[in-house]
């Protein structure tokens, strides 16, 4: 039991700073996602500082122009700086995300949470409800939703969290019904510990390590998801733009030749999930022991 | 067994009602009521209201509920006032080309996942196998709608081999080079996620020592591979199918929605642009039924089998 | 012990096996030779982990990936296997070579019926028809004494008990009439019991067909009964070779009289059971000169500095440097 736990808790050096060089080398797939998406984070909200180019100022003279040392990422159909349009796209395309993760994550603990300490009966019920919803393609819905109210980023992170709870839910409902089990709750119970103090204490730092892991795969669906519906044209509305609009975009004018306002859009959505997918697939390799 | 049965099913009727009231709120909830976004925000009070008094719009919610649940139960989807015609007619045409994509990419999937996953099992201690399993991850995490317009940026538009997108016309040969693309941009995320599985999979079963044995006794790879490793390591196929199920459909919408190809995901996608709600609300309850359905399936298939397969 | 002086069925010489290990390349069994000839049992005898099962499946060409032979012959029948295309050799050892191994379960494929396991191998070299390879497959498992073979032929592995499939598995390594059987821990995995049928089984497909069987074990009470020849291993060198009846009776290297000793004697019960010290080097670093030296009662310094010499006589022979019932150092 002591090996497993310190098999669960293994990682947790891997997210203090100060042991860098070594969590690189002890996981390789955790710190290479964790770089990426912090590399992604800082192009979108850092970047403006070093290149402070409008990205919604139209110059006519200058359109469709290819990647150069002028433009670094060319231009698009009506002469805007590309760069400076991807460093903006990453806000909401991340920030969506990102926020309504935690949303979910939220929403997650307190239901998995209600749910695992409820009686049987009632955990029963919640459970019954919670795969109900996790039946519901999220995609779908969200085109339907989108196409009844025109979505802001604010509604798409709450619809975005609303939808994508149960899974999370799920995970921590096993770990409170697992955990409610271990010998240590049992004589926290003995000596009068009150339920609510056992949820705090106990029961959220042992399942912390595949929550964790579990609202890292979230943010890299919900990176998806919201691109594709702004690919869709359903999600963020341009002007303003994210990266799976100006992909959609892009894909329109795919006739001109204008290989790079399909190539650099696709390709941060595509470095965005690769890098949650990394960060959570070490992490739970880790957790296994493989 | 049945106990199982049971549960599983009612867990999916309650996601069913769930499904169906949740459109149902959604539309009624439209700014203005359904009447105005089907005759457009200059239509006459009159107008309105003699739609409303046709459609049963002006009873009480309640009522209307129930009536949307009947029409549901009868089949009765509505009229598109976009596209004039019966939403159920739209669908029925719609919706064997969604199938010939879906069960075209879920074959190419299966067929792409043996092949590797079996390569992989084989070469799992090898720089190859390491290959393999970095590109499914990158694979699985490429949205569809960025390896469509790829494929369709190389193969359409420089190379000029494929057309970009629609849907052929005359005869099979022109609908399977439409066809082309949306497969293949289709199947590769799905050929990722079952090839990992299946990888594993295969991987476990080369480590057996039946497969020593089999060495032992002189049988060529090949066969190896093919008699003895695939038959025990597709066992869990059916659990996969179920798994990449949701991954099919909403890969699907986007697919072709990328490629233009009228599907029921192209025109779930066109009337919510055209806020066509009757099809809308028809389409999102059928995508959704379908993946409910889909997942209940394999579940069930997959615990029956599970109770058949299980020994020792 | 040959009659006739002619080549024989199996002879290994000077092979050495290497495996890598932190992209370093290092031997992990050396200098292994020996001979088997038909309808002789050869048993090959070492502790866990001194490199007897990977030294058979040098002979298998079943080594693991990151493991090679890359020194040495192996020559079958005549052939010099490890010259022969891959596809020859496979196609040889189809033929002339069986393989039985530890677990019985795990040595059958659980979703193929047996009787097409039994006879794949002989499907594919002779190709039979259906009819045939079931009739095959039912001789194949009346000879290995399967009780009412006909009504088990469409029976799965998981059907079988222990020693059932243990003899299934000896069906399937004999389905092309080989004439060497390699049989690695065949019964460790059994009770008692099962073990002495198993091995009756073994002794009489050798006296009545001619069967060559390399018989890999630690466990020297089995030898003691069924083997003609002993080898012993230890450290991925050979320190012992001889006919079982002298080694019995007068082993030479303190190694072989330590395995000896630890045996239990239902004959000499006043005997008290003796153990070897300490445990056996890894293949990373194996002590210089002999190998046993560190764990042994009788070694000298010679032992550590000086490779231990060969003694005895062509039939019996053993390296070291203090052997026991030859004193003659």
């Amino acid at each position: 039991m002591n090996e497993r736990a310190s098999r669960r808790w293994g990682f947790l050096p891997l997210l203090r700073w100060g042991t860098f060089g070594r969590s690189w080398r002890a996981a390789p797939l955790v710190m290479s996602g964790l770089t990426l998406f912090l590399a992604l984070l800082a192009f979108s909200w850092l970047g403006p500082w070093v290149y402070p180019q409008s990205p919604y100022t139209i110059h006519p003279h200058r359109l469709f122009l290819a990647p150069s040392l002028q433009h670094p990422l060319g231009t698009d159909d009506l002469g805007r700086s590309f760069l400076a349009r991807m460093m903006y796209g990453g806000r909401p395309s991340l920030g969506v995300a990102i926020v309504g993760s935690i949303l979910a994550l939220l929403i997650g603990l307190g239901y998995g949470m209600a749910s695992g300490l409820s009686p049987v009966w009632l955990d029963r019920v919640f459970m019954r409800i919670l795969d109900a919803i996790l039946a519901l393609p999220t995609l779908i819905l969200m085109i339907f939703f989108a196409a009844i109210v025109p979505l802001s980023p604010l509604s798409l992170i709450l619809l975005l969290g609303l939808l994508s709870w149960p899974g999370l839910a799920r995970i921590v409902r096993n770990e409170v019904l697992a955990y409610k089990e271990r010998d240590y709750v049992l004589a926290a119970r003995q000596y009068g510990a009150g339920t609510g103090y056992l949820a705090r204490t106990h029961l959220l730092r042992s399942m912390f390590p595949i929550v964790i892991v579990n609202a890292t795969f979230t943010v890299a669906d919900l990176i998806l998801t919201l691109a594709g519906l702004s690919f869709l044209g359903l999600g963020i509305q341009p002007p303003q733009p994210s990266w799976g609009g100006l992909l959609g975009n892009g894909s329109n004018l795919a006739i001109t030749g204008s290989w790079w306002l399909i190539l650099f859009p696709g390709l941060a959505i595509l470095l965005a999930i690769l890098s949650m997918n990394l960060v959570g697939q070490g992490l739970l390799n880790r957790l296994e022991g493989r | 067994m049945w106990a199982m049965i049971v549960r599983r099913l009612s867990v999916s009727v309650v996601s069913l009602i769930l499904l169906v009231t949740l459109v149902f709120f959604m539309i009624h909830a439209t700014p203005g009521g359904p009447a105005y976004s089907i005759l457009g925000s200059h239509a006459s009070p009159q107008a309105v209201a003699a739609l409303n008094r046709q459609m049963g719009l002006d009873r009480p919610l309640s009522v209307q509920y129930g009536i949307w649940w009947i029409h549901l139960l009868e089949g009765r989807l509505g009229y598109s006032y976009i596209q004039h015609v019966g939403v159920s007619h739209l669908i029925g045409t719609y919706l064997d080309r969604t199938l010939a994509l879906d069960l075209g990419a879920l074959s190419l999937s299966i067929l792409i996942s043996l092949v590797v996953g079996l390569v992989q099992g084989y070469w799992a201690e090898r720089l190859g196998g390491r290959v393999i399993g970095f590109l499914q991850i990158v694979f699985y995490a490429m949205p569809v709608f960025f390896t469509g317009i790829l494929l369709i940026y190389v193969f359409s538009i420089r190379l000029n081999w494929l057309p970009p997108g629609g849907i052929g016309h005359h005869g099979w040969g022109a609908r399977l080079r439409h066809l082309a693309l949306p497969v293949l941009t289709l199947a590769l995320p799905v050929s990722a996620g079952f090839s990992r599985y299946f990888g594993h999979q295969a991987r476990e079963e080369y480590r057996q020592d039946y497969v020593r044995t089999a060495r032992a006794r002189g049988l060529s790879e090949w066969r190896i591979a093919t008699r003895h490793v695939l038959r025990n390591a597709v066992r869990p196929f059916v659990t996969l199918v179920g798994m990449m199920i949701p991954v099919l459909f909403v890969g699907g919408v986007l697919t072709e929605s990328v490629f233009n190809y009228p599907g029921l995901g192209w025109l779930l996608w066109r009337s919510a642009l055209d806020q066509d709600y009757p099809t809308l609300s028809a389409i999102t309850l059928l995508i959704g039924v379908l993946t409910i359905l889909g997942n209940l399936i394999a579940d069930l298939l997959n615990s029956i089998l599970d109770v058949r397969v299980r020994y020792e | 012990m040959s009659e006739t002086g002619a080549a024989p069925l199996l002879a290994v010489q000077h092979l050495r096996v290497s495996g890598r290990h932190e992209g370093r390349t290092f031997p992990i069994v050396e200098e292994v030779s020996f001979e088997i000839e038909a309808g002789r049992m050869l048993a090959l005898v070492g502790e866990s982990g001194c490199g007897k099962s990977l030294t058979a499946a040098a002979l298998l060409g079943l080594l693991p990936w990151g493991f090679a032979v890359d020194q040495g012959r192996i020559l079958l029948d005549g052939q010099e296997v490890l010259r022969l295309s891959r596809t020859d050799w496979r196609r040889l050892r189809g033929r002339l070579v069986g393989a039985v191994f530890q677990n019985p379960l795990a040595a059958l494929n659980p979703s193929l019926p047996i009787w097409k396991q039994v006879v794949e191998a002989a499907e594919l070299s002779f190709g039979l028809d259906r009819r045939a390879a079931r009739a095959r497959a039912l001789e194949l498992l009346e000879l290995v004494g399967v009780p009412e073979a006909g009504s088990r032929l469409d029976d799965y592995p998981h059907q079988f008990s222990g020693g059932m499939r243990q003899r299934v598995a000896i069906a399937l390594a004999l389905a092309c009439d080989p004439r060497l059987l390699v049989a690695d821990e065949p019964t460790t995995a059994l009770d008692l019991i099962t073990q002495a049928e198993i091995l009756k089984l073994l002794h009489r497909l050798q006296r009545d067909r001619g069967l060559a069987i390399l018989f890999i074990t630690h466990d020297l009470s089995l030898v003691a009964e069924y083997a003609d020849e002993v080898l012993v291993m230890y450290a991925g060198r050979l320190v012992e070779c001889g006919g079982v009846r002298a080694f019995l009776d007068r082993s030479l290297h303190p190694y072989s009289q330590a395995l000896l000793g630890a045996i239990p004697r239902l004959d000499a019960p006043e005997l008290r059971l003796t153990d070897i010290e300490g445990l056996p080097p890894s293949p990373l670093d194996y002590p210089p000169a002999c190998r046993f030296a560190p764990r042994c009662p009788r070694a000298i310094d010679r032992c550590r500095s000086e490779e231990p010499p060969r003694v005895g006589d062509s039939r019996h022979w053993a390296y070291c440097h203090r052997p026991c019932s030859l004193e003659t150092v």
